[in-house]
């Protein structure tokens, strides 16, 4: 069995001051592309509608002026919209805050400025290549997807600069689905340690979830514990899960 | 499958990270699998000699043929997961398989179903076909396939997508020479016929495709067995059952540990010496029910200085140690058969006064993980869990009450009720031994059920009424 620092996992453990273990939920690819087509659309439709009214604003006020204003729109909208929306309280774009994700540091902690700027205007690296002319065509994001799928934490370049990840904000609760619950509650003979203690929670949670005869499955495996087998196992398990739960809530 | 060597962490995940889950088992990993899945692609080299001149076609086959190297990749991944490395030998040998296994299904049939890569590991991995795959796969989506379908519509976009961008991004390599050359032969391409472009560009055009197909392919073979993984993790409790093979393994050590210290502990002053911490671990391992030391107790008749079968063990030695030993193994032996025979025959004492045993062994004292004996429940059932009811403790009051019922129906009403019945098992065998106020008794069981299942608490009135109407108060009187 290889010690659990060595199992691959999506979940990256971080240690803070005083021993306390925070564990962030870090967001794959396929999310966060649906969070920049999101964006896109976002800003299109920003750009189209306000550009809109300053020519028709533009009537009145000199068609030079009205062309400045949305010029400066234009560089407002692609560079500092992200910027501003991940340094906020949000942490996130709009279309990030909408399929829940956050930009954080790797510490866990929200981004600072500097690090919303460096990270946000990158994109232009993680843009690359881009299709059409050279250096200014339509940016295919072929970098940013590589780089976020060969890191350990997918990190796109401009995570990468700026020491930011970007994790999960708001998981869909899972159903929790209990069996009946148990009268007696037994206290474990053998003193659990705590990632046991959760796994008796979770077969407590969980155990609606199965069928009786996978349920005395695993019961058995931990009858070193319960003392007995089956039926008996699976309600003994149970009550020693109860008992954690009730000292948990003393 | 040897849960215990899994080689990542499994636990309950979203959706999504279980797709995050399948990327990074195949990043850890891209090289073996890139073989494997390369190896699966081979077999449409052979068709390359007849279509070198229709390379667009021939993309299209090499498209088609996509299964088979996405099992290869598979059958690599999931032994991975499971600490197992084939070599290429196994490749090789899996090949053929990959290739015969339901082939019209999946390479003509159900090319474009968009759960292939959730489907193809109950195929391929459990093995399964017909009716059997059906099921298993609708089980399996019963958690939602919307990250499936989601990840179906990426794998679409992506191949073209990243097919583009490997295309483009050759093109940066073209010198400036050749470039305005190569821009022409685009523009007529787009211009005229589609699928013969000439040569040199329809040959860039299929193997940027092949290297997306590849990509695209492998990682989402990848995320589809995360989601399965994670899918199987939810329904049959995988990380519960490692989490309890760990714990029984840390267990079964500390008992060895502990014999250790017994055998060897008197041997050496080393081992002398537990600390107090391992004084507490052997303390609490010992408090286990498996560690109670079973005793019998039975008399001897000593009244007559017997001289048995001629010899004196009073005469000392050896020997007559032995003799004495011997003669009181006999005893205890005889005893212990006398008392052993009664227990075995005791249903011929039964019904002969005494207490009513029912007819198979012993009465139920645990039923659904309740304890149902008459000395665990109070003297007055109805007015304890009255009492209960109104301090707020309602699931006691309702658990008093049925197992009060419950215990008389098993001391009293006649009725045998297994440790392992249900409650609508209770409710049936109550029915059919034609108890007494089998009425209240569904009644009280219809309230607890929809407690203990629905967290439904029944009304104080109710609850007064069936305390009221207690009628399991007459002891022995049934």
């Amino acid at each position: 069995m290889e010690p659990a620092g060595t199992r691959l996992d999506t979940l990256q453990a971080i240690e803070l001051a005083e021993g306390v273990e925070v564990r962030l939920r870090i967001a794959g690819p396929l999310l966060r592309g649906g969070a920049l087509a999101l964006d896109l659309v976002i800003q299109w439709a920003v750009i189209l509608l306000v550009s809109f009214v300053l020519m028709i604003a533009g009537l009145m006020v000199g068609s030079l002026t009205s062309a400045g204003l949305i010029s400066l729109l234009w560089f407002f909208i692609w560079w500092w919209y992200p910027v501003f929306f991940e340094w906020g309280k949000w942490g996130a774009t709009p279309g990030k805050k909408i399929v829940g994700l956050r930009v954080v540091q790797t510490s866990g902690s929200p981004i600072t400025f500097g690090q919303a700027v460096l990270r946000n205007f990158l994109r232009y690296a993680d843009g690359m290549p881009f299709l059409g002319f050279g250096f200014a065509g339509l940016p295919t994001f072929g970098f940013a997807l590589a780089t976020v799928v060969a890191t350990r934490r997918f990190q796109r370049l401009g995570d990468l600069a700026a020491g930011t990840v970007v994790v999960y904000d708001r998981l869909a609760p899972e159903p929790e689905v209990p069996a009946p619950p148990p009268i007696q509650s037994v206290a474990p003979a053998v003193a659990l340690r705590p990632e046991e203690a959760r796994a008796l929670a979770a077969f407590r949670d969980r155990a609606g979830l199965w069928s009786e005869g996978r349920r005395e499955e695993i019961a058995d495996h931990a009858r070193d514990l319960s003392g007995s087998r089956g039926p008996a196992g699976v309600s003994r398990l149970m009550a020693m899960a109860h008992w954690l739960k009730d000292r948990d809530r003393r | 499958m040897k849960l215990e060597e899994v080689t990542a962490e499994l636990r309950p995940r979203s959706d999504w990270e279980s797709v995050d889950l399948g990327l990074a088992l195949v990043r850890r990993d891209f090289w073996r699998l890139s073989g494997a899945w390369w190896l699966g692609m081979l077999p449409t080299l052979l068709v390359f000699p007849l279509l070198w001149r229709h390379p667009i076609w021939f993309t299209v086959v090499f498209w088609l043929w996509v299964p088979v190297a996405s099992r290869l990749a598979l059958f690599q991944l999931s032994r991975i997961l499971f600490g197992d490395k084939p070599g290429w030998g196994d490749l090789f040998r899996e090949l053929p398989r990959a290739i015969r296994r339901r082939f019209f299904y999946r390479l003509v049939w159900a090319r474009l179903s968009p759960w292939r890569p959730l489907t193809m590991p109950v195929e391929d991995l459990e093995g399964l076909r017909g009716k059997d795959y059906t099921n298993r796969c609708r089980i399996l989506m019963r958690r939602g396939d919307s990250s499936v379908i989601i990840l179906a519509m990426w794998r679409f976009f992506l191949t073209f997508w990243l097919a583009l961008t490997l295309f483009c991004t050759g093109m940066l390599f073209i010198p400036d020479v050749a470039s305005s050359e190569w821009n022409d032969v685009i523009s007529l391409w787009w211009d005229g016929d589609l699928i013969d472009p000439p040569a040199g560009l329809a040959m860039a055009v299929m193997l940027s495709f092949a290297l997306s197909i590849w990509l695209v392919d492998l990682f989402s073979t990848g995320c589809g067995f995360g989601i399965y993984v994670n899918h199987r993790t939810w329904i049959e409790g995988w990380d519960v059952e490692l989490a309890f093979r760990r714990l029984a393994n840390r267990l079964g050590k500390l008992a060895v540990a502990v014999m250790l210290v017994l055998v060897l502990g008197f041997g050496g002053p080393a081992h002398a010496a537990p600390d107090a911490e391992a004084q507490r671990v052997i303390e609490e391992v010992l408090k286990d029910p498996d560690f109670e030391v079973h005793s019998e107790t039975s008399k001897r008749w000593t009244g007559w200085d017997f001289d048995w079968w001629g010899w004196n063990p009073s005469a000392g030695g050896v020997m007559g140690a032995l003799v004495l030993f011997l003669q009181v193994a006999l005893a205890a032996g005889l005893v212990g058969l006398l008392v052993w025979l009664i227990y075995r025959y005791r249903h011929l004492f039964a019904g002969r006064g005494g207490a009513r045993v029912p007819r198979n062994g012993a009465a139920a004292r645990v039923v659904m993980g309740m304890e149902v004996t008459p000395e665990s429940l109070p003297e007055d059932v109805a007015s304890t869990a009255l009492r209960a009811w109104r301090e707020g403790r309602h699931h006691e009051a309702m658990s008093l009450l049925y197992r009060g019922a419950i215990s008389w129906m098993i001391r009293h009403g006649g009725v045998e009720i297994a440790e392992s019945d249900t409650e609508n098992d209770c409710l049936g065998r109550v029915d059919r031994a034609g108890a007494g106020h089998a009425g209240y008794f569904s009644e009280l069981t219809g309230e607890w059920v929809r407690l203990a299942y629905a967290r439904e608490l029944p009304t104080d009135a109710r609850i007064e009424s069936l305390c009221g109407s207690w009628p399991f108060v007459e002891r022995g009187s049934a």
